[in-house]
C-alpha cells in the first residue's frame, strides 16, 4: 500500500511528528511504500535545521534527514506555512533579504500542490495533528 | 484514478488560532485540482462565521470575508452543524454567509461518504 504522511504538529511540544517518524518506519519494514511526508502549519518547524535538543534526547530534525538520505522519501515543507514560522532555504532567505537560512538538509520547499499530489497518488493519506 | 472527495473541518474559534486561515487555504489547493471539496463548522468554528467582526483592535485581518469568496471557488458544499450553532445562542441570520445547517448524524454520514478528512488542530 502507498501511505503517505501529512504531519501538523512542531516537534518536541506533541506527539505527532514522533508518532509519524515510527509509524514509517513500521510500514516501511512491513513492506509498504511511503513517497512523500508533507509538513503543514506548525509542523513546519520540524525542518528547522537551527533545532539544538539536549544530547540525551532524540534528535528529531536530523532524524528526517537521514530518513530522507537512506531511502528516497520526498520531505517537502509548505512554504508559505514555513515563511510565516521563520524557516528559510538559501534562496528564500536570499529573496526577502535575510542573512541566513535553516532549512535541514533532506528537505525541500514546496506549494500545497505537493499535499494534494500526495493525497491523490496514494492509498491512504495519514494526517499526524498536534 | 478516480476523483477523490475530501471533508474539511473547522472546530475552532477566529483570531485566537490560524487554523481556519490554514485549513481554507488547502481547501482552496484541493478546489483548484479538481478535487471534490466540503466545508462545516462544528463547534466553537461556527464563530467564524459571525458577522460583522470587528478585527481591527485585534490588529487582524477579518478573515470571515474569506468565506465569502468560496462561493467564488464554486465550492458549494459548506455546512454548520445544528447543535453547535444553537448552544453558543447563535441563529444562521447572525452569519456572514448563508449556509446550510445540518445535524450531527449528517456530519457523521459525511465523515462516511468522503475519501479523506480534514481536521487540523
Amino acid at each position: 500500500m502507498i501511505f503517505n504522511i501529512q504531519i501538523n504538529a512542531a516537534p518536541y511540544s506533541h506527539q505527532g511528528a514522533d508518532t509519524a517518524y515510527h509509524f514509517i518506519l513500521a510500514a516501511l519494514e512491513r513492506g509498504h511504500t511511503v513517497e512523500r511526508v508533507f509538513f503543514y502549519a506548525d509542523g513546519v518547524l520540524n525542518g528547522n535545521r537551527l533545532s539544538v535538543p539536549p544530547q540525551d534526547e532524540r534528535n528529531i530534525v536530523r532524524r528526517w534527514s537521514i530518513l530522507a538520505e537512506e531511502t528516497d522519501i520526498d520531505l517537502v515543507i509548505c512554504i508559505a506555512a514555513a515563511q510565516r514560522r521563520g524557516i528559510l532555504d538559501v534562496a528564500e532567505g536570499l529573496r526577502h533579504g535575510k542573512s541566513v537560512d535553516n532549512l535541514a538538509s533532506g528537505f525541500r520547499l514546496s506549494g500545497l500542490g505537493q499535499l494534494v499530489e500526495a493525497a491523490i497518488e496514494s492509498d491512504r493519506l495519514l494526517v499526524f495533528n498536534a | 484514478m478516480t476523483k477523490k472527495s475530501c471533508l474539511f473541518i473547522i472546530r475552532t474559534a477566529p483570531h485566537g488560532t490560524i487554523t481556519a486561515q490554514e485549513t481554507l487555504d488547502v481547501l482552496l489547493t484541493y478546489a483548484a485540482f479538481g478535487l471534490t471539496v466540503s466545508l462545516i463548522f462544528v463547534d466553537d468554528g461556527v464563530f467564524q462565521l459571525m458577522a460583522n467582526q470587528q478585527t481591527s483592535v485585534l490588529d487582524m485581518k477579518n478573515f470571515a470575508a474569506a468565506f465569502r469568496a468560496l462561493e467564488d471557488y464554486e465550492v458549494e458544499s459548506v455546512y454548520i452543524e445544528k447543535t453547535s450553532l444553537e448552544s453558543r445562542g447563535l441563529k444562521k441570520e447572525d452569519l456572514t454567509i448563508d449556509i446550510e445547517v445540518i445535524e450531527m448524524d449528517q456530519l457523521r454520514a459525511l465523515i462516511d461518504s468522503n475519501d479523506l478528512v480534514f481536521n487540523l488542530r
